[in-house]
Formats: structure tokens, sequence, C-alpha cells
């Protein structure tokens, strides 16, 4: 009886081994990108200054101004990555700042110190939270009310510097997630207003053909080492809970920062994605920069390229030398592309750089 | 089979014996924890079961020994399709169990098995569909009144009353899209049957 059972119970695979998902990775970081990290790092940014949204939430920034910025230059909103924040790409603010362009390096609604209920309760120590009840409030943790609430964001952004500055030229740039955000902006908001948008190592949407997924866990979690959706909890944010945790975000330990954060929900993490990935290309009509790094491990050259091609307004494609995809984000070779296509975005060569 | 039943009971040769092997069939509807999950079926968008009861029906047979004691194999299918939503919840069971027993002179009789039970679900949504499987080992006592009216051949009846006890092992689906909002520690359910069918004489 108990052989029957057994052979019963191994035919209805009663138990199967799952292989757990990975710590995570976004790639090892080059010669320069360990000497940077080992040294003493970004500049130091200046004070986070806060944007009232039309929700009342506070959304932090820093502002690099240039020095005798009389409000006529071009100034670029620069969207981070995921998972990442403002102050991580001061080497780029710093960089901007530094050759005449005003740089305003924003924290997303629900990362860095735009995730807490009010400027004066945000404790950049403090663990977030990252309690998985569905339950929305400005400023959770990796959660945003719809999934264009941070294009309604970006948007408040660029319309304070259009009031703040109305003789400048205003461009918008991003990285990684944070070009999603922009590609999601070009797309649904269009580009009226704008003089250009910069694409560094863009991950526009889940579909794009550089990203190979693997799956762990008895196929229950999906992605990359770096990205892991958990698919139990997709499908209950499908269902109509969009404010579930659905994508955890890995980094290896010399990539973590405190103000990290590594919880997406299904609701955040479609605002960062374009909504036609087969069709988005066609709204950059205007003057489009893309950058990629030549050593990421997360995004295929030639299949960024292939990518870029298909933008009516790509005017050129650079690629950074001896560069990951994070180390993109600390480049002042980077800075110095962004500075001379936000000058002149028409003017711009595809080429290779120098980080 | 009630037909059989109560022309046993009327006919003239109805006279007790001894049994030795009787197979017999089994109507035996059960109430039990089938709507556990409503909630989460609902969650879903799929039907819920709604209600403990699980029509079953199934095949009996029994080797009887001196002294009262018997063996006995069981078979049971069940089937409830509740159809209060946009597409139907079916539930269907299948259980196979193997026992022994022991029957009093008087016909009261008490006995215990055990076995292999697969219970599932299938549901669906307007959006998704698919099937919750629930299959382990289970136990299931009864107590119950047989007899056999007619020799050497005759007609076996029986009435027991029962409890199943399952024991659910491995994850009830393979859908990454579904959480583990469906998991069973036990399917009980309280069985009640009545049988009828043939059964041999044994020696006086």
């Amino acid at each position: 009886m108990l052989l029957f059972f057994a052979v019963l119970c191994k035919l209805a695979a009663c138990s199967t081994d799952c292989e757990p998902a990975p710590e995570g990775s976004l790639g090892d970081p080059t010669a320069w990108e360990a000497a940077y990290l080992s040294g003493d790092g970004a500049p130091s940014p200046p004070d986070y200054a806060h944007l009232t949204a039309g929700d009342s939430f506070s959304l932090a920034y820093v502002d690099w101004v240039p020095d005798g910025w009389d409000g006529s230059g071009p100034a670029m909103v620069l969207v981070h990555g995921s998972s990442a924040h403002g102050a991580l790409y001061a080497t780029l603010g710093s960089g901007l700042a530094d050759r005449g362009v005003y740089a305003r390096l924003i924290d997303m609604r629900g990362h860095g110190m735009s995730r807490c209920p009010s400027p004066d309760s945000c404790d950049p120590t403090a663990t977030p939270d990252y309690s998985d009840d569905g339950v929305y409030w400005p400023g959770r943790p990796g959660d945003a009310l719809d999934e264009h609430q941070l294009v309604r964001d970006l948007g408040e952004h660029l319309d304070d510097l259009r009031r703040r500055f109305p003789g400048a030229s205003l461009l918008l740039a991003g990285h990684s997630s944070g070009a999603g955000l922009v590609s999601r902006t070009v797309e649904t908001a269009g580009a009226a207003g704008l003089a250009g948008v910069a694409l560094l190592a863009p991950f526009n949407h889940p579909e794009q053909p550089q990203v190979e997924l693997d799956a762990w866990e008895c196929g229950a979690v999906v992605g990359t080492e770096y990205a892991q959706v958990d698919l139990g909890a997709l499908g209950d944010a499908r269902r109509g809970n969009p404010h579930r945790y659905v994508l955890s975000l890995n980094k290896q330990p010399e990539y973590q920062d405190a103000l990290d954060t590594l919880q997406y929900t299904y609701s955040l993490n479609q605002g960062l994605a374009v909504m036609d990935p087969d069709a988005f290309h066609q709204a950059f009509t205007l003057p489009t920069l893309w950058i990629a790094g030549q050593e990421d491990e997360l995004l295929d050259l030639d299949a960024s390229r292939g990518e870029f091609e298909r933008l009516p307004g790509g005017v050129a494609f650079v690629e950074v030398a001896d560069t990951s995809h994070v180390g993109v984000s600390w480049s002042d070779g980077v800075a110095e592309a962004l500075a001379a296509f936000a000058v002149d975005p028409a003017g711009q060569r595809s080429g290779v750089i120098e980080p | 089979m009630f037909s059989s039943l109560i022309l046993a009971l009327l006919s003239p040769a109805a006279i007790a014996a001894e049994p030795a092997m009787s197979l017999t069939f089994a109507f035996e509807p059960r109430f039990g924890s089938y709507a556990a999950l409503d909630d989460a079926l609902l969650a879903y968008d799929f039907t819920p079961v709604e209600g403990p009861a699980l029509p079953a029906w199934g095949l009996r047979g029994r080797a009887f020994f001196e002294g009262g004691s018997f063996l006995q194999l069981a078979m049971t299918y069940g089937i409830r399709v509740s159809d209060a939503g946009a597409i139907p919840t079916v539930t269907t069971l299948t259980e196979t169990t193997g026992g022994a027993g022991y029957r009093h002179r008087s016909g009261a009789m008490a006995s215990l098995d055990a076995g292999f039970s697969v219970l599932s679900q299938a549901v669906a949504s307007n959006l998704e569909g698919g099937a919750l499987v629930y299959m382990g080992p289970v136990v299931h006592p009864r107590i119950g009144w047989f007899t056999q009216l007619g020799a050497p051949f005759g007609s076996a009846l029986a009435v027991v009353l029962g409890g199943s006890i399952q024991r659910p092992v491995g994850a009830a689906h393979s859908i990454p899209l579904w959480e583990e909002d469906f998991e069973r520690r036990t399917v009980t359910a309280l069985t009640l049957g009545v049988e009828s069918g043939v059964g041999l004489q044994g020696a006086e």
C-alpha cells in the first residue's frame, strides 16, 4: 500500500525541489568603476529641495545650479534608475552644472527622500517598510497611486522649471528604468516644450529584446538576477490589487545604498515602462540622445542600437567604453556628452567616449 | 439500489444469513469542508462551492471471516457542480481505500479504511482558470449495520455512518500567477452511506 501511495505521489509531483532565486547582481564593476567605488565617490550634492505635487505630496529633488546661472541656458531634469535615487547621480549633476547646464536630479515618488509622508518624517537611515498589505499611501516605498502617477510627478518638475526659468531650454534625461519613465512620458504626454531627450542605458519595457529572463522557485519567480518578479503577487495585482509588491531588486553589496528602494508595486512598476513596446518609438520626434555602456551586462549593445534606430528623432548613439549599466551614471564623460547635447541637441554624432 | 433494498426486505425469503463475501453499490453522500476555500475562490472571481454537500457513490467489496472480522475494498466517486457564478466550479472526488472491520452477529459493524484520495476543483473566471488538485492519504472510519438476506446468494444491505479525513500532500496547483491561497491542511467530511448488492452466504 505504501508503495502504491509513493508511486501515486511521484506521478502527482507531491514534492518538487525548487531552485531558489539568486541573491542578485547588476554585473561586476569595471576597473575604473571599482576605483570609483573605492574612492571618494560622487561629489557631495546640494541640499534637498521639495516640490509639492498635485496630491500635496512632497517630491524631493536636488538642483545643481551652474555658476552665473541666469535662467536662459539649458536645464535638464534627470530621472534615476530603479532602486536608486538622485543623490547617486551627483557626478552627472555636478558635471552638468560645471558645464553650464542647470540639472535637476529628482527622487521619484516612493524613492530616496520622496518616500516619506512628509519631509520632516523622513529618516534616511530607517529601513523602508515593505509591508505587502496592498494599501497605498503617498510616499509608500516603491509605490505610486496609479501607473500614470510618476508621469504626472515628472510633469510637475518640468512645469516648475518652466515657471521659474521661462527662458531656459528644457531637456529630459533618464537612466535605466528612469529612462523608461522618460519614454513613457514622451509616449503619453508628448514632448511639447522639450528641446531634447537623453536616454541612458534605457530599460523602456520588459519585452525589449535584449532582456533574457530566467525562472526560479519552480517558475514562481521570473526575471534577471537583479530584478525578479513574484508571479503570485503579479497575478493578484492583475486581479485588482495593484499595490502589491511584485518586483524585488537585488544589488550586490558594493552597489547598495541606505536610500535604495528594493521592492516595487505593480502600480509603480507599470509606470516605469512604456505602454506600447512596439510603437512608443514613434513619439520620439524630438532630438534624442542614446547613451549605452559597452560593458552593460543587462542590456545588449546591438539590440539597444536597433531600438535607437527606430526613434525618428534619434541624433546620436553614444557608447561609453569600459562602462557597465550602473557605471553610466558615475561617468563624467557621460556628463560631458549630456552637456554637449543640452547645448546643441541636434548637433551630436554617434561614437565612443571615455568614461 | 433502493428498489433492490425494498424488494429484499419484502421478500418472503428474507432470511438473515452470515455473509462470506459481498459486493455492494454504495450511495454515500458527504458533508464536509468542500466550501472552505470559498473566500479565496471569490477573490479570484471563481464560483464558490457554496455548501458542504458532495454527492458520492461507489463500490464496496467485503470478505468476511469467522469471528466477525472482515476486509473490504472501496472505490468512491463524487461530483458537485456549483454554477452560482459566471463559470461553474466543478468539484470531483476519487477515493480508493482498503481496510478491515468487525461485524457482530446482530449486523452492527465498525471498520477503518485507509487509502488514497484525490479531490479536485476545476475553477475559472472570465479571465483565467485552472484546477486545484488535493491528493494524498485518507482514513475513513465507519460504523453501521450490515445484513444479508437470502442464502446462499442473497441481497446484501448496509447502512453506514463515517468520517473521511484526507491529508493533501504537495501543492494544489502549479499556476505561477496564483498564490498560496488555496492551501488545505485537511479535507474532512461526514459520510452517510446506504449500500445494496449481492452477498454469498458463509458457514452457519
